[in-house]
């Protein structure tokens, strides 16, 4: 069995994870495992998706031609992979949307944010996929900031009670496009890892600088990429407008059924939004390079 | 409208690209909308290739999918879609009528109602589609014989614009595959009809999704989804649809343009590899 610090737990897995931090530790959080999965859980209580079943402990995800997952009880990962597929496809949806189901059952909140570091102090990039959040994140990594994390942002209060919001990281790898890598110094990403063999994004690894520990979040800015914007704009949010985008960016925010999960979400946007500026950055659909995205916001940096 | 008290809520606005779909799509709304018709807001309901709502039901970023994955898993979406549906939904779509990797339609047959076809003379598409796609019309004249004629192609067949792509096929494959595959109900409306007899054509669509409209408010719809009102709307304010590229999205809405724009050996061409759906729908 592998043993892997991700996401703020402790992961015993059967499956080798070179995305996750090994670690030594005497009890397991989550534990992964190759097995068969329930065909629907256990209870009357759940909602039928297209390709899932969501219960307030229970998720069951179904991927065609790939894998199909059982997340149970905030504790437990089964995967059922479709002979033959390759192990980066199992666990690119895996440490997703399944590991979100994961963080859900156990009352967190992952954000859909990229994360950079810098004096101790969290900046996410918050945004849908295609939004720009790691490129921003690999481009500010040249820059004096080290990067927390890519994708997915774990938020908490703060543990000893104090005021402020905390992240933890998810793993200390980014995922960047071809083209991306292309566009950023080209020496400092490799194009070795594929996350999947179809697809031309490549996984980067930063072990060396990884921070797993719980860091404050000074600021957030909000990527929206749209058809109607001709120019990056960025402004300044109110509290209200700031929870209600926050509210959205919640990762995988289909997840969320139970009315006890959304109350503490309410509890955590509403702390968050109190103590942290946010910023929407809107931006093109087509056409912006990253570079144009820092200069717009490196004086609110 | 009544609500729906079956499965079947998408009617699919169908064809091949540039004959006449928003057009069509302009008229709708015109008529659920008293007549009123703003071609930045038509009150259709979207495009089957769109990603945006592939990822919203999905759970997993089409990003991370290949396009046969997408195709395996599209029509589950739309099932799903249509279940939270209160109302008839009226969805445009290019892709050709076919089949994913596993042999199963990419439309899901059971939660449709039905669709219009809507069809035009290829001689006349060939100028439109140049004009649309930017491109000479030599490469429009390609693109409607080509076999493996895709819309939003993305390279290394990766899912990252705002469109999944769309496979359309050759001119005559796209109209076979729409009017002999599907077993819901399809009507072929054609565009030259759409042009010289509105009211009738128009009225025969409304009455075939099932809709219910009178006279008035038919011909209401027709005049106010004019050629000659959008033209003006596109003029005045824009039209999102347009691609970047393109100078105008609508450019001429005439039949029998072809007669300028294209040369004999392409005339020739395609009368020859079309011949036979060309003849069926009167355009021979």
């Amino acid at each position: 069995m592998f043993r892997y610090w991700g996401f703020g737990l402790n992961i015993l897995s059967q499956i080798e994870f070179p995305e996750l931090l090994p670690i030594a530790f005497d009890k397991e959080d989550v534990t992964i495992e190759i097995g068969i999965t329930p065909l629907k859980p256990e209870g009357v209580d759940f909602v039928k998706r297209p390709f899932s079943y969501i219960a307030e402990k229970e998720y069951i995800l179904n991927i065609r031609n790939v894998c199909r997952y059982y997340a149970g009880n905030g504790s437990k990962i089964i995967a059922e992979p479709v002979p033959g597929i390759d192990e980066r496809s199992i666990r690119l949806f895996l440490l997703g949307t399944v590991m979100a189901a994961i963080l859900y059952q156990r009352g967190s909140l992952p954000l859909h944010a990229a994360a950079v570091e810098k004096n101790g102090k969290l900046t996410l990039f918050a945004g849908k996929s295609g939004a720009g959040k790691s490129t921003l994140t690999a481009l500010l990594a040249s820059k004096g900031y080290s990067v927390f994390t890519d994708d997915i942002c774990v938020i908490h209060s703060d543990p000893e009670g104090k005021a402020g919001i905390y992240c933890t990281a998810s793993y200390p790898m980014i995922k960047l496009w071809d083209d991306a890598i292309t566009q950023l110094d080209g020496d400092l990403y490799t194009r070795e890892y594929k996350i999947r063999p179809e697809l031309p994004k490549y996984e980067q690894f930063f072990f060396e600088n990884f921070n797993s520990g719980q860091l404050p979040v000074e600021k957030i800015f909000i990527i929206h990429p749209t058809g109607l914007s001709q120019n990056i704009d960025v402004i300044k949010l109110n509290t209200i407008k700031s929870f209600r985008q926050l509210e959205q960016q919640a990762y995988k925010n289909q997840l969320i059924l139970s009315k006890k999960l959304r109350a503490v979400h309410f509890s955590l946007l509403s702390k968050l939004t109190q103590h942290v500026p946010v910023y929407e950055i809107t931006r093109p659909q087509v056409g912006t390079n990253t570079a144009q995205l820092f200069e717009a916001i490196k004086n609110l940096l | 409208m009544p609500e729906l008290k079956n499965s079947e809520k998408i009617v699919w606005l169908a064809s091949f690209p540039k004959s006449g779909n928003t057009w069509f799509r302009a008229f709708l709304t015109a008529l659920m909308n008293n007549g009123k018709v703003e071609i930045n807001s038509l009150k259709t309901d979207g495009i089957f290739s769109d990603r945006i709502l592939f990822d919203l039901y999905a759970e997993v970023e089409s990003r991370d999918l290949t396009d046969k994955e997408v195709k395996m898993m599209i029509a589950d979406v739309y099932r799903f879609y249509a279940a939270q549906l209160k109302k008839l939904h009226f969805i445009k779509v290019h892709d050709a009528f076919e089949t994913d990797d596993s042999g199963l339609n990419i439309i899901p047959e059971d939660v449709t109602r039905c669709a219009i076809y809507i069809i035009r003379n290829p001689l006349d598409i060939v100028g439109s589609l140049a004009n649309h796609s930017a491109c000479s019309i030599q490469d429009a004249f390609e693109m409607l014989n080509n076999h493996n004629y895709s819309l939003a192609k993305q390279q290394g067949n990766l899912n990252r614009n705002a469109q999944f792509r769309q496979y359309v096929s050759d001119w005559s494959s796209h109209v076979k595959s729409w009017t002999r595959k599907p077993s819901f109900p399809v009507i072929v409306i054609r565009y030259e009809d759409m042009l010289t007899n509105p009211f009738e054509t128009f009225s025969k669509a409304v009455t075939f999704m099932g809709l219910e409209a009178t006279p008035d408010q038919i011909s209401a719809a027709i005049q106010a989804s004019s050629f000659e009102q959008l033209s003006s709307q596109e003029s005045e304010k824009g039209f999102q649809e347009k691609t970047r590229k393109s100078k105008q999205f609508f450019r001429s809405g005439k039949m029998g343009i072809w007669k300028q724009e294209l040369n004999q050996e392409q005339i020739l061409t395609l009368r020859e590899k079309h011949e036979e759906i060309m003849r069926m729908y009167n355009y021979l």
